[in-house]
């Protein structure tokens, strides 16, 4: 069985910043799994920013990697910015 | 003198007298530049219980030592006195091309002091110093204060420091404005305004000499690739420090509605994002040897607000002027941002003061002639920012900032005026973020983002996480929510951004979140340029002595741990929604990370007070002296 997951795209492509979609994945799937995906589904993605220097939000919380999402999470894909 | 100039300018604005002092070389080894030499000049020339508009305040223009060369982002100068909204020790950093251009006319530092019979303004230029007429400039704005002077004198490229109407009318929060930069925060365009001093107009052409130039050369060249590889770098570049909006706004830690709320929908109109993807964003630039560019210039072209255009704004202004109040209206905070900028306000704590009223207002305490001060209404924020600097009607109690305004206003307002030491914080959810309390807790100058910001607790990048494990011994403390090894943490920061700030460099390079040009990197730029070789930990050592002698300032003032705190909210009214829900950085938690930064400090727990035998292995045993003699050294 899938989950659905809300995405917020907060990146340096034009295709996706700003924007929200919700996407199926599979159970287990990791977020390196689901930025491999996003890779695959959006030509360009993977070479618009490194993946390992993304940073990724589950549920307004920074995950790592090999952390894994759940049913109806919120995931929110920004880049590292420096500043304040 | 390598690197240096090697000289002071001193002015007496009552004495209307000028001369030069030689830069002390006992005081380049103990405190770098900038920052650090600021706040000796500052503790010396100054006597206890100075008041901050007097005559006797004194500030200081401060040069960093490496400002004037090349080395990325180098050309940060610290401008230091008595603060007025606090009535303690005031820094602010600025950037743009001020710093340098001091050097080239020859001089480290300009020290002011005294107060003009009428306005004034003071033309440096390669060593020629007068003091010249500025009674047709008082009442100008910022923009006109500067056309008016470039007319006058007839010079191509001129640097000018100057304050606007808010500064002339002592608002405490009134910045010193250069260019669209500002040393914004605590009141300094006051102190510039009470002495009468409309502008600082400086042109120099003397080279700055380098000991080591091919070296200096490779390794600033070393320093701009490392730069340039770093993604964080880039969307600074492309967004400004706006670009932050939606990594605040998406960790429910972004400081909504005064504080009360931690996400908006909608916030997203104001990032830097946005501001690019609409065209309101026309350029992009950069100070004294910066390939970064992270400064904006915005303009809005149609509606209400059409024909505004301004430096900024930055990721504080919207976040203080837009999220703050609520205001999702772009092109409203653009123009506030502008009105800000034209009349010399501080746009935190104008952002600040606004939020307060909209909260007195929504609890029937505060109203406003022709305004509606609600939640969200951008016409408001705009009409607002023009009484305060001019200081009409209710624009004067809110000239006064948070804290002495919730004095007047009386009933509950003191509990959401947000302040701590007199100083409206910097926009940063210090509720979940612990490292971040304890670094605003403690800065000599109140919470603010520019003493010691600690992004790297939150462990976000693989940098990040490698500095809390040199730090800490282990990643596992790279948790904002962890209250442990936090005075280990924000000790290590303010030493780094004392020791960058004394160097003129820019925080954002050296601390940032990529921790690029790091203090190793540092030592080595500092000893090709300067000739003066020292090593990462004697850095670190000038860092720890400037914030200690900063701290000493503030003890002398009259400060102790009590002063060392947060605003009532964060430790008694829980985050409501969000992932970290139900969280306050409590007074239990604040002690506990006090105790463990006094401890690495050598400052005596209960007084917070620095210790004689921490002065005096620092080196300041005059200080400790002076200490002593008011009866403010800890007994052992």
């Amino acid at each position: 069985m899938g989950l659905t997951l809300k995405l917020k795209y907060f990146v340096r492509f034009d295709q996706l910043m700003g924007k929200t979609e919700s996407l199926e994945v599979a159970e287990g799937t990791s977020v390196k799994d689901l930025l491999t995906a996003l890779a695959e589904k959006y030509d360009g993605f993977s070479k618009s920013i490194p993946q390992q220097q993304l940073i990724i939000l589950i549920n307004g919380v920074f995950s790592a990697q090999d952390d894994k999402v759940s049913e109806g999470d919120e995931i929110s894909i920004l880049t590292p910015q420096m500043g304040g | 003198m390598y690197a240096y100039a090697g000289k002071i300018l001193h002015v007496d604005l009552s004495a209307e007298k000028v001369w030069e002092e030689k830069l002390s070389q006992e005081r380049v080894k103990r405190l770098l530049g900038g920052r650090g030499i600021n706040a000796a000049i500052l503790f010396e020339l100054t006597k206890p219980g100075v008041d901050p508009l007097g005559e006797d305040n004194v500030l200081i223009f401060g040069t960093g030592a490496l400002s004037g060369t090349f080395a990325p982002s180098s050309g940060r100068m610290t401008i230091t006195a008595k603060g007025p909204a606090t009535n303690l020790y005031l820094k602010s950093s600025v950037g743009g091309h001020f710093a340098p251009e001091l050097k080239f006319a020859g001089y480290d530092y300009l020290v002011i002091r005294g107060k003009a019979r009428r306005p004034v303004y003071l033309w440096i230029q390669d060593g020629n110093v007068s003091i010249r007429d500025a009674s047709h400039l008082w009442g100008t704005d910022v923009q006109r204060t500067e056309e008016l002077i470039q007319e006058e004198l007839k010079e191509d490229r001129l640097e000018i420091a100057c304050i606007g109407p808010a500064g002339e009318n002592l608002v405490k929060f009134a910045a010193i404005m250069i260019g669209h930069n500002s040393a914004g925060r605590g009141g300094l365009g006051a102190v510039l305004g009470a002495k009468k001093l409309k502008a600082v107009v400086v042109q120099g052409h003397k080279p700055v000499e380098m000991a080591r130039p091919d070296l200096f050369k490779a390794l600033a060249l070393e320093a701009l690739n490392r730069l340039a590889n770093f993604e964080g770098r880039k969307g600074l570049s492309l967004y400004g420090t706006a670009g932050l909006v939606p990594m605040r706004n998406e960790t429910q830690l972004f400081p909504v509605k005064n504080f009360q709320e931690g996400y908006l929908e909608g916030a997203y109109q104001f990032s830097g994002q946005y501001l690019a993807e609409k065209g309101y964003l026309k350029n992009r630039f950069g100070c004294s040897a910066c390939g970064t560019s992270c400064h904006r210039f915005t303009t809005v072209d149609e509606g209400k607000y059409s024909g505004s255009k301004s430096g900024g704004p930055e990721y504080e202004t919207v976040a203080a002027l837009g999220a703050g109040c609520k205001v999702i209206d772009t092109e409203a905070i653009l123009k506030a941002n502008e009105l800000c900028n034209r009349y010399g306000l501080d746009t935190i704590s104008a952002g600040s003061v606004i939020q307060w009223a909209m909260e007195c207002h929504e609890k029937e305490l505060l109203s406003a002639e022709g305004v509606k001060l609600t939640w969200g209404n951008g016409d408001a924020i705009v009409e607002l920012v023009k009484r305060i600097a001019f200081r009409q009607d209710i624009g004067d109690l809110l000239a006064e900032g948070v804290k002495r305004a919730a004095e007047k206003v009386g009933h509950d307002s003191w509990k959401w005026a947000v302040h701590a030491k007199g100083l409206e914080p910097a926009r940063a959810e210090v509720r979940a973020r612990k490292g971040y309390a304890l670094a605003h807790a403690v800065n000599p100058r109140g919470p603010d983002h520019l003493c010691s910001q600690v992004y790297a607790e939150d462990g976000a990048t693989p940098e990040a996480r490698a500095l809390i494990k040199k730090i800490c011994g282990s990643e596992t403390y790279a948790n904002h929510i962890m209250t442990e090894k936090r005075g280990a943490i924000v000790r290590w920061h303010e030493d780094c951004y004392a020791a960058t700030d004394a160097l003129g460099l820019c925080t954002f390079v050296t601390l940032s979140r990529g921790y690029l040009i790091d203090p190793k990197m540092m030592t080595e730029l500092y000893g090709h340029a300067a000739g003066i070789d020292i090593s990462e930990e004697e850095l670190l050592t000038s860092g720890h002595r400037i914030v200690t002698l900063e701290k000493a300032f503030n003890v002398r003032e009259g400060a102790a741990r009590k002063d060392d705190t947060l605003a009532w909210r964060f430790m008694n009214e829980p985050i409501k929604a969000g992932p970290r829900r139900g969280m306050t950085t409590t007074q239990k938690e604040l002690e506990l990370m006090l105790d463990e930064y006094y401890e690495l400090h050598g400052w005596d727990h209960a007084t917070g007070w620095p210790k004689r035998e921490t002065l005096e292995s620092l080196g300041l045993n005059d200080i400790a002296e002076e200490l002593s003699r008011l009866g403010k050294i800890p007994q052992e």
